[in-house]
C-alpha cells in the first residue's frame, strides 16, 4: 500500500511537472484562419505588400513556433490575401470573398481608412469577423457599436498623433513657433494635418504655408519652394518615407531647408531603413515606449526573409503584431471564434501579466495554456489595447535621424490627453 | 474553399447589375449616338456625391436627394453637350476623360464639400462615419421580410438587392430597346451612319445628340447611386477612368449592337472579374500571395486582349456587323 | 517673386519637354495607327526600368543606359504592334483602345512583379545642386535639359527635312494621298512605332532623374497628361505635340506663382491642365494645330 502510493505519488508528481504539451493537448484545439485586405497593387502597392509580407511572417513564425512546442491541435493558416486596389468596392468584394469563400476569423487590414470602414459595415460585422485595420480615421472605432468590439486600430489615430505633434514640437520650438506644413494629399496626410493644424492654432502657434501635395506628380520642385520659403521657425511633414524623398530632394536644394528643425509623423521615424535615406537632425515621434523592445528583430526578420522588391515600410510593424494579438487571444479563448477571441483582446494586451515578445512566443503560448495571464508586447510597442478597440499609448518616443544616417530614439515623452 | 458560396456570388450579382445599367447608359451615348463618352464614370460620381452631401449635410429625404442627384448628372450631361457636339470622335474620347477627371480631383481636392481623399465616411467631420444609406437600408429590410415571408424562408438582404437591381436593368434594357426600334432610334441610327445625311432631311441632329447623353447621364446617375448604397461609402478613388473602359468592356463582351446582350456582357465581365479572385488554389497557391494579386490583373489584361483578338463581335454580337469608325 | 517665377519656368521647362517628347510619339501613333495608346505610360516605365538596370546593375554610364532604354523600348513597341496590334486593326477606335488598356494592365503587372514596388533611384546624386545665381537645379534635372536640348531639335528636324519624317507626317496628315504619292503606309506604321517606343524610352529615362525615385506606377501617373497635350496639339499633328507638351508644363507650373493673387493650389495643377484642354477644344475643336474638320 505504501509502495502503491509512492508509485502513484511519483506519477501524479512526474505529470504535475512534465512540460505544458502533455497538458494543454486535450484541452486547446482550433483552427485560426487569416485573411490579409490591403491593397496590393496600383498605387497603394508599396505599402499594401508591405503589410501583406508583414501578415505572412507573422503567420510562419507563429505557426514554426506551434510545431516546435508540439501543439499539432493547434493550428494557423493565412488563407489568402485579397487585393481592395484601395477604394471601397473592391475591398468590399475582396472582404466578402475572405469571409464567405474562405472563411477567414481574422483579417488584417486594410489600411485606408474607407477601405476598412466599407468592408467593416458591409462583411465583417454582419458576419462576425475580426478585423485589425491599419487606417488611422479616429471615427473607425466607431464602428464597433455593438456588443462585442470586433474592430480593433493598433495604429494611433490620427486626433491623438495631431495633439502629440503640437506638443512635441511646441516643446523643442515653443508654443507660437511658425510652422510650415507639407502633408501628402490623401486621407492619411490631410487628416492628420488638419488635426495638427487644429492643435496648433488652439496653443497660440501659426502654420504660415500649408501645402498638400500630390504625390503622385512628375515633380515636387515648386511644391517644395513653396514649403521652404517664408523663413519658418520650423516645419512639420506628413508623409511615406518612398514619396517623401521626391519632395526631401528638391527641399534640399533650396538652400533654405533645416532637416534639424523639421519634425515629420511617426511614418518617417527611420526612412533609412525604408528604402529611401534619412535626413540627420530630423525628428518623428512614434508612440509606444521604445517601440517595443522586439522592433529591431522584428525589422531584421523581415529584412532576411520578405520577398525581393519588397521593403520595410511603416505601419507594417502592426500588421505583424495583429498575427500574434490574434493567436494569443484565441488561445486564452480557446477558441477561434472571432467574438470569442475578440473578448480576450484586451486581457491579453495590457497588465497585469508577464510580459512576451514576439521572440518569446513559445513561452508566451506556454504561460497561457497553464492558465497563466500575459501581456504581449509587440514590435510596436506594450499596444495598451482599450476595449474600444484604440491603442491607448501614454508614451510616445521622439526619434533623431542621426549625422551617420540611421535614426534612433533620444527621448520618451508622456502624453496626457 | 467554398467555391460557389451563396453569399458572395450574390452580391457579385448585385454589382453585375449594377454595371449593366451603367453599361446601358453608355450603350445609349456610343452604340444608338455614336458618341464615344470616356467620362460616363463623371456621371456616377457626381449623383452619388451630390446624394451623400444632400442627406449627410443637410438631411435631405433620400428620395429627393437622389432626385436633385439625378438632376445634377443631367447638368453635367449638358455641359458635356457643347464639345459633344463639335468634336471628332478621337478628341471626343480624350476630353470626356479630361472631364472626368477634373470632377474626380474637383472631390478629392474640395474636403469642406466633400470630405476629400477619406471620401464619403468624412462628410461629418474627422471624428464621425457619414452613412447616408440608412434609409436605404430599412427600405431593404421591409422588402427582405416580406419576401422572406412570401416565400417562406429566409432572403438575404443581398439577395434582395441583387432581385431589384436586376429586374430595374430588366425594365431599363426593355425601355430603350423600344426606344431603339422607335422612329427616335431610327433617326438616331441614322445621325450616327451618315451625320450630312441626316442634317439634310432636316434632322435636328443637335438635339437628337443631346437626347442621348441626358438618357446616358440620368442611366449613369441611377447606376452610381445604386453603387454608392450598396458599398454604403465610396470615396474618389472609386470613380476611376477605368470604370468606364469596363463599361466599354462589357457592351463589347456581350456584342457592341445588341442592347439585350448588355446583361450578358456585365455578367461575363464580373465573373471575369471577380472570379479571378478565387485563384488562390493549387497550383497557382504556390505563387506568393502579393504576386497573386500582380497577376490577377495581368490575367484579366491578357484574357481581355485574348477576346477581343478572337471574338471582336462579343458574345452575341454579328461578325458582319461590326462597326467601322472613322 | 522674380526668383520664384524663374525657378517655376525651369520646372515648367522640364516637365514640359518631356511631355512634349513623348507627346510627338503618341500623337504620331495616334495619326497614324488611329489607337489611343493607353499603354504609352507603361512604355515609360519599361524604358524607366531598362535604364536602371543597365545604370544601377551594369554600372553603365547614363548615356549608355539611356540609349539601350530607348533600344529596349522601340523593340518592345515593336513586338506589340506586330504582335497584337497589326493583326487587329480592323476593330476600331474604341476596341483597339481596349486592347491598349489592357496590354497597359500586362505590362504594368508584369513589371511589379519582376521589379517589386519599392521605389528605385539611379546612381546620380540628388542631393547635390548645381547654384545657377536665380536658379537652381538637380544633375537629374540638368541632364534632362541637356538632353531635351539636343533632341527636340533633333526630332524636329527629322521630321521636316528626312524622307521618313516627311512620309511620317504625310500618313498622318491625310492616309490616302500619302498612299497615292507612292508612300509605303504600312512601312510608316512600322518606323512611328519605332521612333514612339524610342521617345517613350527617352521620357521614362528622364522622368526618373528628374523625380528622384520612381516605382512601377510611373507611367500611368502621367499618361493622362501625355494625352492631353497630344489632343491639346492637335491629334497626329507631332509639331503640336511638342509645342503642346511644353505650353501645358509651363501652364501648370507657372499657375503657382504668387504674382497671380497668390498662385493656384498646388493639387490643382492637373484640374487646370485638363480645364485648359477642354477650354481649347471648346474654341478650338482640332486642337492647336489639327486639322479642321471638314463638316
Amino acid at each position: 500500500m505504501n509502495r502503491r502510493i509512492f508509485v502513484v505519488g511519483t506519477l501524479a508528481a512526474a505529470a504535475w511537472f512534465a512540460p505544458g504539451p502533455v497538458l494543454a493537448q486535450g484541452n486547446v484545439s482550433f483552427t485560426l484562419k487569416y485573411g490579409v485586405l490591403a491593397g496590393l497593387t496600383g498605387d497603394p502597392a508599396p505599402s499594401g505588400q508591405g503589410w501583406n509580407e508583414a501578415a505572412r511572417l507573422g503567420v510562419n513564425y507563429a505557426a514554426e513556433t506551434l510545431s516546435k512546442l508540439n501543439l499539432p491541435n493547434i493550428k494557423i493558416i493565412l488563407v489568402d490575401s485579397q487585393d481592395s486596389q484601395g477604394n471601397a468596392q473592391a475591398g468590399v468584394e475582396a472582404a466578402q470573398k475572405l469571409v464567405n469563400i474562405d472563411k477567414v476569423n481574422v483579417i488584417v487590414g486594410d489600411f485606408y481608412s474607407s477601405v476598412t470602414s466599407a468592408a467593416a459595415t458591409a462583411v465583417a460585422i454582419p458576419n462576425q469577423v475580426v478585423m485589425f485595420t491599419g487606417g488611422t480615421s479616429p471615427a473607425l472605432s466607431k464602428l464597433n457599436t455593438g456588443a462585442v468590439t470586433l474592430i480593433w486600430q493598433p495604429v494611433a489615430a490620427d486626433d491623438l498623433q495631431g495633439r502629440v505633434l503640437a506638443q512635441v514640437i511646441a516643446d523643442a520650438l515653443g508654443k507660437t513657433a511658425r510652422i510650415n506644413v507639407a502633408a501628402r494629399n490623401d486621407a492619411y496626410g490631410t487628416n492628420l494635418s488638419n488635426a495638427f493644424k487644429e492643435a496648433w492654432l488652439a496653443g497660440g502657434g501659426t502654420i504660415p504655408e500649408m501645402v498638400i501635395y500630390n504625390h503622385q506628380q512628375p515633380t515636387l520642385d515648386s511644391e517644395a519652394q513653396r514649403v521652404a520659403q517664408g523663413n519658418p521657425d520650423g516645419w512639420l511633414f506628413i508623409d511615406f518615407c518612398p514619396t517623401f524623398e521626391k519632395l526631401a530632394l528638391p527641399l534640399t536644394r533650396t538652400g533654405k531647408w533645416d532637416p534639424a528643425k523639421s519634425f515629420g509623423s511617426d511614418t518617417l521615424n527611420d526612412c533609412q531603413s525604408k528604402g529611401s535615406r534619412n535626413y540627420p537632425g530630423m525628428r518623428a515621434t512614434q508612440a509606444n515606449a521604445s517601440s517595443g523592445s522586439s522592433f529591431p528583430a522584428f525589422k531584421a526578420l523581415f529584412e532576411k526573409n520578405a520577398k525581393q522588391g519588397v521593403k520595410f515600410q511603416s505601419f507594417i510593424a502592426e500588421s505583424f503584431d495583429s498575427v500574434f494579438i490574434a493567436l494569443l487571444a484565441a488561445i486564452e479563448a480557446k477558441s477561434s471564434d472571432p467574438v470569442k477571441l475578440s473578448e480576450h483582446v484586451v486581457n491579453v494586451t495590457n497588465d497585469p501579466g508577464e510580459g512576451y515578445t514576439f521572440e518569446q512566443l513559445d513561452k508566451a503560448i506556454q504561460a497561457l495554456l497553464a492558465g497563466k495571464k500575459i501581456h504581449f508586447q509587440g514590435a510596436t510597442g506594450p499596444i495598451n489595447f482599450a476595449s474600444n478597440g484604440r491603442i491607448t499609448a501614454t508614451s510616445y518616443d521622439i526619434w533623431q535621424h542621426k549625422p551617420d544616417g540611421a535614426a534612433s530614439v533620444v527621448k520618451t515623452i508622456t502624453f496626457k490627453p | 474553399m467554398d467555391f460557389l458560396n451563396p453569399a458572395f456570388w450574390t452580391f457579385v450579382a448585385v454589382i453585375a447589375g449594377i454595371y449593366a445599367i451603367m453599361a446601358l447608359g453608355l450603350y445609349v451615348q456610343f452604340s444608338l449616338a455614336g458618341l464615344p463618352n470616356f467620362g460616363h464614370v463623371a456621371f456616377m460620381a457626381t449623383a452619388a456625391y451630390v446624394m451623400a452631401i444632400l442627406v449627410v449635410r443637410y438631411h435631405v429625404p433620400l428620395a429627393l436627394a437622389s432626385l436633385a442627384a439625378v438632376g445634377a448628372a443631367v447638368a453635367v450631361g449638358l455641359l458635356l453637350a457643347g464639345p459633344a457636339l463639335r468634336l471628332r470622335a478621337d478628341y471626343l474620347a480624350i476630353a470626356t476623360i479630361a472631364g472626368g477627371e477634373i470632377i474626380r480631383y474637383l472631390a478629392m481636392n474640395l474636403p469642406e464639400l466633400t470630405g476629400g481623399p477619406l471620401g464619403s465616411m468624412g462628410l461629418a467631420g474627422p471624428g464621425n462615419i457619414a452613412m447616408y444609406n440608412q434609409d436605404w437600408m430599412a427600405l431593404l429590410n421591409r422588402l427582405t421580410g416580406a419576401l422572406s415571408g412570401a416565400l417562406g424562408h429566409a432572403v438575404s438582404r443581398d439577395l434582395t438587392m441583387a432581385l431589384l437591381v436586376w429586374i430595374l436593368a430588366g425594365l431599363l434594357i426593355f425601355v430603350f430597346w423600344r426606344m431603339e426600334r422607335s422612329p427616335w432610334g431610327r433617326v438616331l441610327k441614322a445621325i450616327r451612319e451618315d451625320e450630312v445625311a441626316a442634317a439634310a432631311v432636316g434632322k435636328n441632329v443637335f438635339a437628337f445628340k443631346l437626347q442621348a447623353l441626358i438618357f446616358g447621364a440620368i442611366l449613369g446617375a441611377i447606376a452610381g447611386l445604386l453603387l454608392a448604397w450598396q458599398i454604403g461609402i465610396f470615396s474618389p478613388e472609386d470613380f476611376q477612368p477605368t470604370l468606364t473602359f469596363y463599361a466599354y468592356l462589357i457592351l463589347i463582351l456581350g456584342g457592341l449592337n445588341r442592347i439585350w446582350a448588355i446583361p450578358v456582357g456585365a455578367v461575363l465581365f464580373s465573373v471575369l472579374f471577380s472570379g479571378t479572385r478565387l485563384l488562390n488554389f493549387f497550383p497557382l497557391s504556390l505563387i506568393d500571395s502579393g504576386n497573386r494579386a500582380f497577376l490577377r490583373l495581368f490575367l484579366v489584361g491578357f484574357l481581355l486582349v485574348l477576346f477581343m483578338a478572337l471574338r471582336p463581335q462579343g458574345l452575341l454580337g454579328n461578325r458582319k456587323e461590326l462597326i467601322l469608325e472613322k | 517673386m522674380i526668383e520664384q517665377l524663374l525657378q517655376l519656368t525651369v520646372n515648367g521647362l522640364i516637365v514640359g519637354t518631356i511631355l512634349a517628347l513623348t507627346g510627338v510619339g503618341a500623337s504620331l501613333v495616334f495619326g497614324i495607327q488611329r489607337v489611343a495608346n493607353f499603354a504609352h505610360g507603361e512604355y515609360l516605365t519599361f524604358g524607366a526600368y531598362a535604364g536602371l538596370i543597365l545604370n544601377v546593375y551594369y554600372r553603365a554610364d547614363l548615356i549608355t543606359a539611356t540609349i539601350v532604354a530607348m533600344a529596349a523600348t522601340a523593340l518592345l513597341a515593336l513586338v506589340i504592334h506586330f504582335l497584337v496590334l497589326r493583326p487587329l486593326r480592323s476593330r476600331g477606335l474604341v476596341a483597339m483602345s481596349l486592347i491598349t488598356v489592357g496590354i497597359g494592365l500586362m505590362l504594368r503587372d508584369v513589371v511589379f512583379m519582376v521589379a517589386g514596388p519599392q521605389i528605385r533611384q539611379y546612381a546620380i546624386d540628388q542631393t547635390r545642386v548645381y547654384d545657377l545665381g536665380l536658379v537652381r537645379i538637380a544633375p537629374g534635372q540638368a541632364v534632362a535639359i541637356c538632353v531635351a536640348a539636343v533632341v527636340v531639335p533633333a526630332v524636329a528636324y527629322l521630321l521636316a527635312r528626312t524622307p521618313i519624317g516627311k512620309s511620317m507626317r504625310a500618313v498622318s496628315d491625310n492616309r490616302d494621298l500619302a498612299a497615292i504619292s507612292g508612300i509605303d503606309v504600312d512601312h510608316i506604321g512600322t518606323y512611328v512605332w519605332i521612333l514612339a517606343g524610342a521617345l517613350a524610352g527617352l521620357g521614362g529615362v528622364m522622368f526618373a532623374m528628374i523625380q528622384g525615385t520612381f516605382d512601377p506606377n510611373l507611367g500611368y501617373q502621367i499618361l493622362f497628361l501625355i494625352l492631353t497635350s497630344v489632343v491639346l496639339g492637335g491629334i497626329g499633328n507631332a509639331y503640336g505635340a511638342l509645342v503642346a507638351g511644353v505650353v501645358l508644363g509651363m501652364v501648370m507650373e507657372l499657375s503657382t506663382w504668387n504674382g497671380f493673387a497668390g498662385g493656384l493650389d498646388a493639387r490643382m495643377k492637373p484640374v487646370l491642365a485638363f480645364a485648359a484642354l477642354i477650354a481649347l477644344l471648346l474654341w478650338r475643336p482640332q486642337g492647336l494645330f489639327g486639322k479642321a474638320r471638314v463638316l
